[in-house]
């Protein structure tokens, strides 16, 4: 009982403000229709609120109009025009560090990823003729051969193809020290993050230096 | 007779950069900015500075304003007043030589009212008085609902655009600020209009 008595005497502001909906004010209505408490209640808070309505907005003491020299851009270490010039150049660069990092990346993923993982020193036109130069040593030993061992041709080739778990590189064990290539796309990586974050930088100083048009005196 | 340009359009030539246009509009609202801002602050001089840094602020930032579907430029303009005077009081909270307390004398906020005796002037100003201070002990978040809401008269749907919130926010802080504001008011129940003072 009494929590349903609080539910109407929190709605009785927006009630004031005709911001209950139909169904709400109703039952409102008939609440207040029996409950003393909420009839004070709500005459009190009109009373709050026709006192609050009878404060005059107040005059300003002054004229807030602005002139043109408290709205100059405000004053930088880096002078506007510098960092405008510098803006292209550097989205150039950061758009070649992208392109950069992108190629490493696939290059790495081509590498390290499923079945195929070599050895970290081979190169990688090496690697994607190595299964072509297994196929055509295995073909060769099914041709006329001088030596009756060409047959186990393939089966020599296999190290190459499948290293040792020792040889196979994952995460973390690459012998002692940073693949060059991975040290490639983490520092590529900094670089890029920092070139972005300096052209954001630039890109908002830019908007801020707003372009003012002075009207002409006497309009 | 010259028809008033509207805000719209104001708005757009101050979006180009034109400070004429911008101060069209200072001149239209700056009794709104300002009086937000000394309900807000209740100190004349802090909430002076205030409305200049809020319209300076708004001349920065009037690209950022895109009008709204049911709130207008009033509404953004003072809600960058509110932000400004949000910024003043922390600023004074910082450096407490600052303070708004006792810094500035407690006068009137109020214009005499034509035709007013001199015995109902001095009792509008006591009720005034009484309520700027019932204001000042308001949290900060209700007594700007409550100030844009009975003061200013915006619809509820401009103060969310004008103070970031949901619709229901703004009801429930409205509630609660003149839900304080009636306690603080009914002990000085003689400085309430007439019909109201019978309220037992």
């Amino acid at each position: 009982m009494f929590g349903r008595h609080r539910g109407f005497s929190h709605q009785l502001s927006a009630y004031i403000d005709g911001r209950l909906s139909d169904r709400e004010g109703r039952a409102l209505e008939e609440h207040l229709a029996t409950c003393l408490s909420c009839q004070r209640e709500l005459q009190e808070l009109r009373a709050t609120v026709e006192a609050l309505r009878s404060l005059p907005l107040a005059e300003a003491p002054r004229s807030f109009a602005l002139r043109p020299e408290q709205i100059a851009p405000r004053p930088s270490r880096w002078p506007a025009p510098s960092l405008g010039a510098l803006a292209i150049p550097m989205r150039l660069a950061a758009a070649s560090l992208a392109v950069a990092l992108a190629v490493l990346v696939l290059v790495d993923v081509g590498d390290w990823g499923g079945d195929g993982a070599l050895t970290p020193g081979t190169p990688a036109a090496e690697r994607a003729t190595a299964p072509s130069q297994a196929q055509d040593q295995g073909q060769a030993a099914q041709a006329p051969s001088p030596s009756a061992e060409g047959a186990d041709m393939p089966q020599e080739t296999q190290p190459k193809m499948a290293p040792t778990p020792e040889a196979r590189l994952a995460p973390g064990q690459e012998g002692g020290g940073l693949h060059p290539l991975r040290a490639a796309e983490i520092g590529l990586a900094v670089v890029l993050g920092t070139l972005i974050l300096v052209s954001g930088a630039v890109v908002v100083h830019n908007r801020r230096a707003i372009r003012v048009v002075i009207p002409p005196k006497g309009r | 007779m010259q028809t008033p340009v509207d805000d719209d359009e104001l708005v757009r030539r101050s979006q180009n950069g034109e400070l004429g246009a911008f101060n069209q509009l200072v001149l239209r609202y700056q009794n709104h900015v300002y009086s937000l801002c000394l309900r807000l602050l209740s100190a004349p001089k802090a909430a002076e500075d205030a409305a200049q840094d809020a319209f300076i602020a708004a001349f920065r930032g009037i690209r950022s304003y895109r009008g709204g579907r049911q709130a207008g430029f009033r509404a953004w303009l003072l809600r960058i007043a509110a932000n400004a005077c949000y910024d003043e009081l922390r600023r004074r909270r910082a450096r407490p030589t600052l303070s708004l307390a006792g810094t500035e004398p407690d006068q009137p906020l109020d214009l005499p009212a034509r035709g007013e005796a001199p015995d109902e002037r001095v009792q509008r100003l006591e009720l005034a008085a009484h309520l700027q201070r019932s204001l000042a002990s308001l949290p900060f978040d209700q007594r700007l609902a409550v100030v844009l809401r009975d003061v200013q008269g915006l619809s509820y749907e401009e103060i969310a655009q004008a103070t970031n919130a949901s619709l229901g926010t703004v009801k429930s802080r409205i509630a609660r600020g003149r839900s304080h504001l009636r306690r603080l008011l009914l002990q000085k129940r003689e400085l309430l209009p007439d019909p109201f003072r019978r309220i037992k």
